[in-house]
């Protein structure tokens, strides 16, 4: 019998983004790519099928594992949920094994309780948190249409509390692009957000109604990550990671990047959902049905990876456009995410053009900033 | 690849320091298409470091709504 899985990118697994409550969530943000379907649902994964998700997951990887609950807001599962899935990886766990959880939250439900979890069970933590008040509570709405900044901010001060320091991700629209400097000094000088990720607001299809005009063009990128790279340069504390300039200067230096987006690998996630459903790629894709892979209630998880219709999305994503097999940024962007390409997965990045410029200008300052390796490893291989 | 070097930049050398032990991006397109490894319950069955296989697979990976790794 065949035991073997199909991987599909130079990593160790496939990581696993699991939505334990769907796309049910207690805020109502905007940008949501879930904002235009119902999030009031309130369904929770059974506790029989994460069992059997843990359970077949680890009989097939090993190693460094990293399991990621997600949502919708994950934290409406409740703090015995997680007991139990912490239990679960106890029990299917073996030497092999060395498990660490994540989990993206809004922040709203975290209390004493679920900062203790956390600390105790060493999950790494990230809240969402797009800057100042205001820049957060313009699309981080409340069922009630209110702001959720306070909010937020208080489950970060009770994580930290519990010395927990999560990481921050940002999401930025085009309007963005004018307060950076602003956003910056709250997040890092105020906040002292001490790792943050930035997200690009893009309504692709043009479904959401109320974020006309908002989605980020390359213009709006190529100044906003310029302007983050100085404001991050003055800053000049080598702790602050900034995940976006982190993988550029990967980019420029001829190293590996830290995420799918930027180093091709994003066959290598999978999203399960919380009725089982299973979605190639991570949760950015997981509200498209006909990209559903199998179920995990009706199959076991080698039979999903192992699928024709998986198969068919990694050939899909994988097949590079001819631009991108001349370009001489390939091996540091990789074609970006599937999700934001122009005519589907196998279309071109929609950020391409920003791509180039930003791997262009911090490649120039990294070589201005370390002479003695000349920076731009690209320069020292032509030269 | 040059060993990493210093920069006039904390920021910068901060960066260079997490990226240091980093592999090369230059991967084989072979890489990225469609292959079969064992699982771990078939590389125990047949007496096999089931690390093996993965040995040229190391880096750690993230994506875009992810917490930062620990």
């Amino acid at each position: 019998m065949d035991r073997s899985v199909v991987l599909a990118a130079p990593t160790k697994t496939i990581m696993p983004v699991i939505k334990v409550v769907g796309m049910s969530c207690n805020l109502r943000c905007t940008y949501c790519f879930y904002h235009t379907r119902d999030q009031s649902i309130g369904n929770v994964m059974s506790l029989s099928l994460v069992e059997k998700f843990i359970r077949e997951y680890l009989e097939l990887f090993c190693g460094e594992i990293c399991l990621n609950w997600h949502g919708g807001e994950p934290l409406l599962a409740g703090v015995e949920f997680f007991e139990k899935v912490v239990e679960y990886e106890s029990r299917y766990a073996g030497p092999q094994h060395k498990i660490q959880n994540t989990v993206q939250t809004n922040g709203i439900l975290i209390n004493d309780n679920w900062a203790k979890f956390f600390k105790r069970n060493d999950f790494g933590v990230g809240v969402s948190i797009d800057g100042n008040q205001e820049s957060h509570d313009r699309f981080r709405k409340t069922k009630n249409n209110r702001g959720s900044f306070r909010r937020a901010l208080k489950g970060i001060e009770t994580l930290r509390r519990h010395g927990i320091d999560p990481g921050i991700i940002q999401t930025v629209v085009s309007q963005s692009s004018a307060e950076t400097a602003r956003n910056f000094h709250f997040l890092v000088k105020e906040l002292e957000c001490p790792h943050l990720g930035i997200n690009f607001f893009v309504d692709q299809d043009g479904v959401n109604a109320e974020m006309v005009g908002c989605s980020v063009t390359n213009k709006d990128m190529e100044k906003i990550m310029r302007d983050y790279f100085e404001l991050w340069l003055q800053c000049d504390d080598p702790q602050l990671r900034i995940r976006e300039i982190d993988n550029i200067i990967c980019g420029v230096m001829d190293k590996r990047a830290t995420t799918c987006i930027w180093n091709g690998s994003c066959a290598n996630f999978i999203c399960l959902d919380f009725n089982g459903n299973i979605y190639p790629f991570c949760d950015r894709m997981s509200h498209r049905d006909d990209l559903i892979i199998g179920n995990l209630g009706k199959s076991s998880l080698r039979e999903i990876l192992n699928s024709r219709e998986r198969l068919k999305h990694i050939k899909a994503i994988s097949e590079l456009p001819e631009d991108c097999l001349n370009c001489e940024w390939l091996n540091a962007c990789r074609n970006g995410c599937p999700s934001q390409r122009t005519e589907g997965l196998a279309g071109r990045y929609i950020f391409c053009a920003a791509r180039k410029a930003l791997f262009e200008y911090i490649g120039k300052r990294v070589a201005e900033l370390t002479p003695e390796t000349n920076g731009n490893k690209k320069e020292e291989k032509s030269s | 690849m040059k060993a990493v070097r210093k920069s006039n930049s904390r920021a910068i050398q901060g960066a260079l320091n997490r990226i240091s032990k980093r592999r090369s991006n230059d991967i084989p397109k072979s890489a990225f298409a469609p292959r079969s490894v064992k699982t771990n319950t078939e590389s125990e069955r047949l007496g096999e470091n089931a690390w093996e296989q993965w040995d040229n697979y190391e880096d750690h990976n993230q994506f875009p709504n992810s917490p930062p790794p620990k």
